[in-house]
């Protein structure tokens, strides 16, 4: 390129006139580095060329949770330098595969007591109820912040917000932007992240490790997937916002990339990951390929059929059944997914399921809802039918099974999102902050990346002032450390096959930490697991390439994922009891047992051996421990209650 | 299952650190009713060739990463069936961006535009405790195709402008422009319409129409784009005129 | 710190229509235009010199020209019907109608103007 060029464009860049920038830029084919140059002009002290970058706060991960974290930041503080790092581009993160809505109280016959009352009940009583109560209260103002950020939510005839019913929420409090309501949110908050000048993308850059000394964290080291060179990022805070670990199940709703390295990589600087026994089994996804038939069909009115056309749910505490099409809160198919997918399971056993070559299937009819009412609220999941299973559902009813859809479980933190380590936060479904508890409801998640988001962003503008470690001797060991063990990995040698791993993995996972569980068949996984964490030692990379290696990287994916997984089912094992999403069938573990686990499980990294397991107790305020109970009977006990307040 | 039915798909495969130039690679894959693009190349990577490159995510038709061009056609990877290609078919990257490696391309320049058009609400000085904003489903209506878009980049791929001219905006980052201007919420059109208006904006667009037929979810750029250069003439007529009027102002001042 | 990236950069050659029925469509009715050319001609050469208009219209070969101009324009015609209207922000039932509505006018002022032209 001319010298002359290349001034024209560093004068448009030092005025931040991006358009002459891209304008000139693309004469010379330099896409793909303008922004790059464009900063570190208009920054000096920002030099992306080097391997060390140093940054305020570091969030990791660039979906729901992440992106909102790094707007709060930015706004409690416009003076903080934000790197928001992600191994895709941030439209790519799996928020925007959520469809359903957001819960937020929003009708008059509504309250934030009933939300949390949904909540805790929900979550079978596992959650910390102090954090419940802030999120229920927060969560309207952050869906308002959402909509004056161009979120298209759905609307009533009046431009009023429109809201509809949920599993296990009382009263309709689900905000939706038709079934597409996390592409919306993600895109609106992505674009909105565009108007900070101060949260710098670092796009496609892979975390390895955390930077920590003395327990308060420092940064962290990222593969620049594109380059293939590792970058320090330094920051006095480190968001991680990395999302759950869906993918470790063999047939799941996640996408790709839900793959659980960033609790992997808090786990193995020793922060506990607690109740991750708790996997959500979603009741409708697609046979085969596991892709999500979002819950608003049936909040919608959709029913659920077993082979001969019966609705089964009745017969499982969900009852009487409700008219197609007029759904009743807490009624029949508007209960918990916990409690759905265990009535397939016992319908499945029972011989009263269709039988498919991709598994056993029930089927969800919405043909009474009409085409418009389809057309209208549903059109996502109308297209995913048509193209997935080529049948349209105006005509017909959809197959579907219940799949892996979520972990309650995560990194520990406190109400705070801060974590054991001082600076570190974790936030969205790769934290356990304590909301959900035992079992999640359906719209609270789309709700706690809003309401968390901002809190962690804003704890963390406000701890990184305490100052960095800097750049000590110790953790230019640490990052010397994760340099080496990456080069070590790209030429690892190996007849297995990463590939072969994830399937067995993912096979060990459901059969014994699926829907029903019980002792010898979690026994059975677990020394599976261990098997695989011998095995995937010997994996063989066979890319060489520095440009965009997914190879190993999916190794590394991997074999955090057998962390997971590990931690998954020798927490379940030991919890003697059935609460929430985790059943047992085994003798004197069928029932909820309050006396011995109304407790957090927590499991810690052991290096080369099973995780140590311990326990912490849940926090209740306002709701003691009682029964479950959905349909007729909550109907009843409720009548109940009302009698005695009033006598 | 011996008799399980194969396709030959032929893949574009480069890396940047040893080949001059890309080239095709023969795979065989197994399939049947339901195996898409995607799960095709999965099938490479997990079975054959561990280090065939490609981005990909959510598997249905919502994340936008796994576009490419499969026998010629921009199209995503996870919403295309190998039932429909009996023949075998050719898999090459996204048309009109530079190649990285294998499947992979830089796609930092859609961003790039995207950021240079302010897409996001501006200029309403509403705050959560004014509450939320009222839009009729009209309003919304008026907008609502156009924010579907998911950032694929399959509109890049199938514009020739944009093959001919990289300093073109595209099709999806005015498309996404336009839905604020459209948005009842937003106060920011005028200074957007400014920048579509500039060379490399709305009129480097021949309305070849080829976007609107590739888009996966129906955003329809070309129509985005059509609305945008009657803006963007409307503004223009506007400014004259107002120019003139000032002109004939401050002459009738001297007088 | 040298890059290992070297990324490919596939440029579009003159030809770049021609490998795609989409791209050659839009080449068709792009070309249409220059039969426009051709009846500007005409029609200006009718302003000048009527006489030598009408010996030359008779032409079997200008025959041939204006047929094609005839179909060039109802190319034109349809795709700009099709395509113009998207400029206002219209839904597609709306749009539908516009367009037969188009077409309508158009056929009745062609035939007015022919009834006109004959009589």
């Amino acid at each position: 390129m001319p010298v002359d060029g290349f001034a024209k464009i560093i004068k448009a860049a030092k005025r931040y006139a991006l358009l002459e920038v891209l304008a000139e830029c693309a004469d010379y084919r330099l896409s793909g580095t303008v922004t790059r140059y464009l900063r570190v002009i208009c920054d000096p002290g920002l030099d992306l060329h080097v391997q060390t970058i140093t940054f305020d706060i570091a969030v990791v991960g660039a979906g729901g949770s992440g992106l909102r974290a790094a707007i709060a930041a930015a706004e409690s503080d416009p003076d903080l330098k934000i790197a928001l790092i992600s191994k895709v581009y941030p439209m790519r993160s799996h928020t925007v595969a959520a469809e359903g809505g957001a819960a937020a109280v929003q009708q008059e016959n509504d309250s934030p007591a009933l939300h949390f009352a949904d909540t805790v009940s929900g979550g079978d009583w596992l959650c910390e109820q102090d954090t419940v109560e802030y999120f229920v209260g927060s969560c309207q103002r952050e869906m308002i912040r959402m909509e004056q950020w161009g979120c298209p939510w759905s609307r009533k005839e009046d431009g009023g917000i429109a809201v509809r019913s949920f599993g296990g929420m009382k009263v309709p409090r689900t905000w939706f932007a038709a079934d597409k309501t996390g592409f919306h949110l993600l895109h609106t908050l992505f674009r909105t992240s565009l108007k900070y000048p101060q949260i710098h993308r670092l796009d496609e850059h892979f975390v390895l490790d955390l930077l920590e000394e003395n327990r308060r964290v420092a940064g962290v080291v990222a593969l620049n997937m594109m380059e293939g060179e590792l970058v320090r990022v330094d920051a006095g805070a480190v968001v991680l916002a990395t999302g759950g670990a869906g993918r470790l199940y063999r047939c799941n709703t996640n996408a790709g990339i839900v793959t659980g390295e960033g609790m992997g990589i808090a786990y193995r600087h020793g922060v506990a990951l607690r109740d991750m026994e708790f996997v959500q089994y979603h009741p409708t996804g697609l046979p085969g390929s596991g892709i999500l038939i979002t819950e608003a069909s049936r909040g919608e009115g959709g029913v659920l059929l077993n082979k001969d056309g019966y609705r089964y749910l009745r017969d499982y505490g969900l009852g009487p059944e409700t008219p197609p099409g007029s759904p009743e809160p807490k009624f029949m198919e508007l209960g918990p997914r916990d409690r759905l997918s265990q009535a397939f399971w016992h319908e499945w056993k029972a011989g009263r399921m269709l039988d498919t070559p991709h598994g056993a299937v029930s089927l969800l009819d919405i043909r009474h809802l009409g085409r418009e009412k389809i057309l209208e609220r549903l059109p996502f999941i109308r297209e995913l039918s048509m193209q997935y299973l080529g049948l349209d559902p105006i005509d017909k009813p959809i197959p579907v099974r219940p799949t892996a859809h979520y972990t309650m479980g995560g990194i520990a933190t406190g109400g705070d999102c801060e974590s054991s380590i001082k600076g570190l936060f974790a936030v969205g479904e790769c934290s356990s902050v304590g909301l959900h508890g035992a079992n999640r409801l359906g719209s609270n998640s789309l709700a706690e990346l809003l309401v968390f988001g901002e809190v962690a962003g804003r704890n963390a503008a406000s701890r990184c002032k305490e100052g960095a470690a800097g750049s000590s001797a110790s953790l230019d060991a640490q990052a010397a450390d994760a340099e080496k063990s990456f080069n070590a990995l790209l030429k690892q040698k190996g007849k297995e096959k990463w590939s072969v791993i994830r399937n067995e993995m993912g096979l060990a996972l459901e059969e014994g930490c699926g829907i029903y569980r019980s002792e010898k068949l979690m026994s059975e996984s677990i020394v599976k697991l261990a098997e695989l964490q011998v095995r995937v030692k010997k994996v063989g990379i066979a890319d060489s390439a520095s440009v965009f290696n997914t190879d190993v990287l999916s190794l590394i994916e991997i074999s955090h994922g057998l962390d997971l997984a590990e931690a998954i089912a020798h927490s379940a094992v030991k919890r003697r009891e059935s609460r929430g999403a985790h059943q047992r069938l085994d003798e004197g573990c069928r029932e909820r047992d309050d006396e011995n686990f109304l407790r957090h499980s927590l499991a810690y990294y052991n290096k080369g051996a099973a995780p140590r397991i311990e326990y912490a107790p849940v926090k209740i305020t306002r709701l003691p421990p009682a029964g479950r109970l959905y349909g007729a009977e909550e109907a009843s006990r409720d009548r109940e209650n009302g009698k005695k307040d009033n006598g | 299952m011996a008799d399980a039915k194969k396709l030959l798909l032929k893949i574009q495969r480069y890396n940047p650190e040893k080949d001059a130039a890309p080239y095709l690679v023969p795979y065989e894959i197994p399939l049947d009713d339901r195996t898409s693009l995607l799960d095709g190349l999965q099938y490479v990577k997990d079975n054959i060739s561990p280090d065939l490159s490609f981005r990909s995510s959510c598997r249905m038709a919502i994340c936008g990463s796994c576009g490419v061009m499969l026998n010629g056609e921009p199209r995503l990877a996870c919403k295309s069936f190998l039932r429909n290609y009996a023949n075998g078919a050719t898999v090459e990257p996204l048309a009109n961006f530079p190649v990285e490696k294998d499947l992979v391309v830089d796609f930092t320049r859609f961003l790039e535009c995207l950021e240079a058009l302010k897409p996001y609400i501006t200029g309403n000085p509403r705050t959560p405790d004014d509450g939320p904003n009222t839009q009729t489903p009209t309003q919304l209506a008026r907008y609502h195709k156009f924010s579907l878009c998911i950032n694929c980049g399959l509109c890049y791929a199938a514009c020739p402008q944009f093959g001919l001219n990289p300093s073109f905006l595209g099709p999806a980052a005015i498309t996404l422009a336009h839905r604020y201007n459209l948005d009842s919420r937003d106060r920011g059109k005028k200074e957007r319409v400014r920048i579509m208006n500039t060379e490399n904006g709305v009129w480097a667009c021949t309305f070849v129409g080829y976007c609107s037929k590739v888009c996966p979810k129906h955003a329809d750029p070309a129509a985005a784009l059509q609305q945008c250069k009657a803006a963007g003439a409307l503004d223009f007529l506007a400014s004259v005129l107002s120019r003139k009027k000032n002109r004939g102002a401050a002459c009738g001042d001297k007088a | 710190m040298a890059t290992k990236r070297k990324p490919y950069v596939r440029e579009s050659g003159r030809c770049w229509w021609k490998g795609n029925p989409c791209y050659r469509f839009y080449m068709l009715r792009e070309g249409s235009s220059v039969f426009s050319i051709w009846v500007g001609l005409l029609l200006l050469l009718f302003l000048f010199s009527p006489a030598v208009f009408s010996a030359l219209i008779k032409n079997p070969l200008v025959r041939l020209l204006n047929s094609a101009a005839l179909l060039a324009a109802l190319l034109h015609t349809k795709t700009w019907y099709e395509l113009a209207p998207r400029a206002l922000n219209l839904p597609e039932e709306k749009l539908a109608v516009l367009v037969k509505g188009l077409w309508t006018a158009t056929i009745a002022f062609s035939a007015l103007a022919l009834l006109f032209s004959l009589t």
